[in-house]
């Protein structure tokens, strides 16, 4: 491969059914960047359709992207690609995780590992820069992520960063999680692990990325981003409370800090304070997530932020809570978002307070991610508690599971509010005792196993977007159609946060609309929140742009929570971002220029390549028919209200039909069908995927 | 005038507005400044005539004249301070409620006036929102409840019931259905 | 040296020295006592160290740190052009997981993000008699006359044999396995620019002398 900076240029390939070790050179999939390019790439040429995700000819590819790693804001992310077994199809689905992982595996040098075959035996693979060994990993199989981590570390360094699998993953439970540190969790795919007695994968890297430009130049973008364009988690560029250097407030947003408010739990409170836009030396204060996830009663609780590699934004809240040990647990948690959310989910008929008053939500979910992050349970963003629910409340747990272990479960902790409930839950779930374990499947499996009627896919309540057993994430509430097509496109939920970065970036509705415009064409792409309007075709090229940028960061990588950088938190750029700053950022480590929309065409090439794999596995091009599905309760949902009043989300059938066409109109795929055309995949550089596609018959 | 005085008073009302607070002319009369009546007046004759500090602005209530600089605070903002300044705060109250509705636009969190530099206590807040039933001239601000309790005003000139009703419950509790 | 000298330098230099007077200890890094940190702004906190650089003072407050190793991307990217956190000068990803000492039985409630979460972010004290330096058989560890005093590695001398490495009590001095050079702090303090959160805080020269007079402390 040519000397440029970014790659290491080098993939690591593992057959754990030889022990034999391939490298390969990275420039194949040069035009498909890296991180999910080259998953898709590999999934599509080497994993025949029709294979399932526990199968020993399934695949795992844990991809990094010429960013990773290169010191870039928010540059550690680990794609990680594989069939997903908890979707009906088993088809493709990419799982990611922060922390450390990603850039370590840069810094030992390699691109991406690919993983292949079944070990007969529990193994751990060790990479310690070119050394690369599989080890016995006997001694941790049957343990927790914790506990396995640390027994590993001992062996190979305490320098060393793990990604490992629980109970979960080695019992090849469908919703099971891979993760690095306490709280990078990447979901779906710790079956898959398991099912090939891979039980963690550790590395160290003493290496380095590469860069073309100088470390003075290096230095110059990233001030240019982190003094006046970079905002807050989900780049939210407006404070949650009225500050002077501030136009705006909102009260949604994540910028929280303020006076008063502080790390309570520090050596010494720290406080967070009022932290203006061009402060580089406080962005990682601006993020007090805690009291945001938990409310007030966790400012005392709270040690300090944390998170991934290279990222100033720090959006996991440290916690101290030394009453969780009450609960057989560690007093320390670490988490964000629905990593406690859903735990504290599964508790559907709420949690009580438990040691003071508020602590309900803190309790249940600090304890909760535990148990879940220990035994390494995915929840299918949150499902897993409305499955419960749904069971539960329809009688359907009590038929199903034979007396004697229902009356084993500890139910009046569940409807009493105890959160002790949750040590019982995932104990079953991961270690897969009895027939209520098999909420593990997801929704999917376990209402066809169970036979729920047609009433929890209607359910608003139980929030399934997906006939395929997905959950609606920043669907039609982000964006009306715009949210609802991107989440049609993938097969789980569709982690595209693009879209809804932009809408809650706190910003007043005149301003993000003429951001719109110069985006997308008009102000008509973007709606007011929960003030709809019919179907047009900016706001499909607003959802073509939000999906793209959504796989070109889960391939550079970037962290698309963060990015892009669409608005600034400064009135003196008019609130603009930078959109370019991602091809400027690539430009300057390869060495090789790259424009914004050059490098928008390598996104949409991704995309499409995901969109062309989806078609193979499902054996069929109809996309729109089979799988660009949403539930009845999208459009059934407020049947007093109209769509398109204001105070509604409720979406239209016929108009959701326009939507998707006009997708597919931008995208230059098949009108009628949604599937990609010969055209399109030859304009995009994939004829290979257009000859595949059609000796199966699968072109439109 | 000499210059070195002009510019501790410039320095003194930045940092000042940094803090979220104005200066008052008679602040000047007090240490460590401790400049004569005169002596203010002169001295803010130089700044609004200097173009190096053509931040500095001047505010007339009705018995104080205020200052501040706009480069750290911002109009916005400052709005707010000047009405809790004059202590006029229903009519605070009122136009904020009105701004949000209007402009973002989004029902306002009743928390909101706890904050700085509202620094409203419950009692007031009470106060304020029998006013807002009792005066005619106030009829469009109206009250919203999320499902948690939480209470949020509007301006009917600005949302129906049925999307101030939904706003208040997307912000409170289902946006974090969806974290 | 006494009154208000405007040799800036020499004031600089004085202010140094007195200043590792004050705080009495023969090697250049300092622990700060209670009273000394609380005039820098740092509170009752233990675990702050102190050491005494050419531009200022540079505080490590680990209470602060929150493991982003922004420091260790932006040193190696300044100084070896490339991004490379093992031969960082400040140290804090080999420290991230398990803390300074690594995974014990009790990790849950030692340092690290397993345990309770303290970060343990490691940087150069340039010693007054170095270790690295004393220690170097090509002596290419100088103090440099240009940067104050701080030690650093002359690279067309070093060998790579790591010598400094083992001889140094923190192991910080690194060798680049790329280049087979060792490196170590120079001083620069651009690891506590970029700082998201101030835990790497440079203390310019000039404020410390004048909190220092301001309470009670002479100097110069």
């Amino acid at each position: 491969m040519a000397k440029l900076g970014g790659w290491t240029g080098k993939i690591l390939r593992v057959n754990l059914t030889t022990g034999v070790f391939t490298y390969e050179d990275t420039s194949k999939y040069k035009n498909l960047v890296g991180g999910m390019g080259i998953g898709y790439k590999i999934m599509f040429d080497e994993v025949k359709a029709g294979t399932k995700a526990f199968d020993p000819a399934n695949k795992m590819i844990f991809a990094t992207g010429p960013l990773t790693g290169s010191g870039v804001p928010c540059s550690s992310r680990t794609n990680i690609t594989s069939l997903l077994p908890s979707n009906p199809y088993n088809a493709v689905s990419d799982s990611h995780m922060g922390g450390n992982f990603a850039a370590v595996m840069k810094y030992a040098g390699y691109d991406a590992i690919i993983i292949e075959g079944v070990s007969k035996k529990p193994v751990y693979l060790n990479i310690k820069d070119a050394k690369v060994t599989l080890e016995d990993a006997s001694f941790v199989w049957g343990q927790g992520i914790y506990n396995s981590t640390a027994q590993i570390a001992s062996r190979v360094g305490k320098e060393a960063c793990i990604a490992a699998i629980g109970q979960a993953g080695e019992n090849m439970v469908n919703l099971s999680v891979i993760m690095n540190g306490h709280s990078h969790s990447a979901g779906g795919h710790g079956g898959i692990m398991g099912s090939k007695k891979l039980k963690a994968i550790a590395i160290s890297g003493t290496g380095s990325v590469k860069m073309a430009g100088t470390g003075e130049e290096w230095y110059n973008l990233n001030q240019y981003m982190l003094k006046g364009i970079i905002g807050a988690n989900n780049q939210h560029v407006v404070p949650s409370t009225p500050q002077p250097w501030a136009e705006y407030n909102n009260k949604g947003s994540r910028w929280t800090a303020k006076k008063g408010l502080t790390w309570g739990a520090a050596n010494e409170p720290i406080e967070t304070g009022e932290c203006n836009a061009t402060d580089q030396n406080k962005i990682g204060y601006r993020t007090m997530k805690s009291t945001f996830d938990f409310g007030d009663v966790a400012e005392k609780y709270t040690v300090r932020m944390g998170g991934c590699q290279s990222c100033p934004i720090r959006c996991h809240s440290e916690m101290d809570i030394p009453n969780l040990e009450k609960f057989g647990v560690s007093r320390y948690a670490s988490n964000t978002c629905m990593g406690y959310f859903s735990p504290f989910g599964v508790m559907f008929n709420g949690v009580k307070d438990q040691f003071e008053k508020g602590d309900a939500k803190m309790i249940g979910g600090t304890l909760g991610s535990q148990l879940a992050d220990d035994y390494g349970v995915w929840c299918n963003y949150g499902n897993i508690g409305r499955d419960l629910k749904y069971a539960y409340e329809s009688g359907t747990l009590k038929k199903v599971i034979p007396a004697e272990e229902y009356d084993s479960i500890p139910w009046d902790k569940l409807m009493n509010g105890d959160p002790s409930f949750l040590i019982d839950f995932y104990k079953r779930v991961a270690l897969k005792i009895g027939e209520f374990s098999h909420m593990g499947d997801g929704s999917y499996w376990l209402a066809k196993r169970w036979k729920f009627g047609q009433e929890f896919w209607d359910s608003h309540d139980v929030g399934l977007w997906s006939p395929l057993g997905f959950p609606k994430h920043h669907s039609s509430e982000a964006g009306a159609q715009v949210g609802a097509i991107l989440s049609c496109m993938f097969n789980r939920d569709a982690q595209s946060h693009t879209h809804m970065n932009f809408i809650g970036s706190g910003l007043p509705i005149n301003v993000q609309k003429s951001i719109a415009k110069e985006k997308w064409g008009s102000e008509t792409a973007l709606d007011a929140p929960l003030n709809y309007t019919p179907m047009n075709e900016y706001k499909a090229k607003f959802a073509k742009w939000s999906v793209i940028r959504n796989c070109l960061h889960d391939s550079l990588t970037l962290c698309n929570w963060m990015w892009p950088m669409t608005t600034s938190p400064l009135k003196s750029r008019n609130y603009r971002g930078d959109t370019a700053l991602e091809s400027k950022f690539l430009s300057l480590v390869t060495g090789e220029k790259i424009s914004e929309v050059q490098l928008d065409l390598a996104g949409e090439r991704i995309f499409t390549l995901h969109r062309a794999l989806t078609v193979k596995q499902m054996g069929t091009t109809d996309m729109r028919g089979k799988h660009d599905l949403m539930c009845a309760w999208v459009f059934d949902m407020d049947p007093d209200k109209k769509a398109f009043t204001p105070g509604t989300i409720k979406m239209d059938r016929a108009d959701m039909v326009i939507a998707l066409t006009m997708f597919y109109k931008e995208m230059g795929w098949d009108e009628k069908t949604g599937a990609p055309t010969r055209a399109t995949l030859e304009r995009l550089s994939l004829k290979d995927v257009a000859d595949q596609l059609d000796k199966l018959k699968l072109l439109p | 005038m000499e210059k070195e005085s002009i510019k501790v008073v410039v320095d003194l009302i930045r940092e000042s507005s940094s803090n979220g607070k104005f200066i008052k002319y008679e602040d000047l009369n007090k240490e460590p400044i401790s400049l004569k009546d005169d002596d203010i007046t002169k001295v803010i004759e130089n700044i609004t005539l200097d173009p190096e500090y053509a931040d500095i602005v001047k505010r007339q209530g009705k018995e104080h004249s205020y200052l501040y600089s706009n480069k750290k605070m911002t109009e916005n903002y400052a709005s707010i301070v000047f009405r809790v300044e004059e202590k006029e705060l229903l009519k605070l109250l009122v136009e904020t409620v009105r701004y949000e509705s209007k402009t973002y636009p989004r029902p306002t969190t009743i928390s909101l006036f706890s904050e700085s530099p509202f620094n409203f206590n419950n009692q007031q807040v009470c106060d304020f929102l029998k006013q807002i039933i009792e005066k005619g001239e106030y009829s469009d601000i109206l009250k919203t409840k999320a499902s948690n309790g939480s209470e949020y005003l509007y301006s009917s000139k600005y949302l129906t019931n049925d999307y101030a009703v939904a706003l208040t419950q997307w912000i409170e509790v289902d946006q974090f259905l969806t974290p | 040296m006494s009154g208000q000298s405007k040799q800036s330098i020499l004031e600089r230099e004085t202010t140094r020295r007195d200043f590792l007077k004050l705080t009495g200890k023969g090697v250049g890094g300092v622990i700060l006592s209670f009273s000394m940190l609380s005039l820098f702004g740092c509170g009752k906190s233990k675990e702050v160290g102190g050491f005494a650089l050419s531009k200022g003072l540079l505080i490590a407050d680990r209470n602060k740190c929150t493991g982003c190793q922004r420091c260790e991307v932006t040193c190696s990217a300044i100084h070896e052009g490339k991004i490379q956190p093992y031969i960082s000068k400040v140290k804090v990803s080999r420290n991230f997981n398990y803390g300074l000492v690594g995974p014990s039985l009790n990790y849950m409630a030692s340092d690290g993000e397993y345990g309770n979460r303290l970060m343990n972010p490691e940087t150069c004290k340039q010693c007054r008699e170095p270790f690295c330096g004393n220690a170097c058989p090509q002596h290419a560890i100088v103090s440099d006359p240009n940067n104050k005093g701080a030690r650093v590695v002359m690279k067309d001398k070093c060998i790579g044999c790591g010598t400094c490495t083992k001889a140094c009590p923190w192991h910080l001095p690194t060798v680049d396995p790329e280049t087979k050079k060792s490196s170590k702090c120079k001083a620069c303090g651009v690891c506590a620019t970029v700082c998201p959160t101030g835990a790497l805080k440079l203390i310019p020269w000039a404020d410390v002398k004048a909190t220092l007079n301001k309470n009670g402390y002479l100097l110069g």
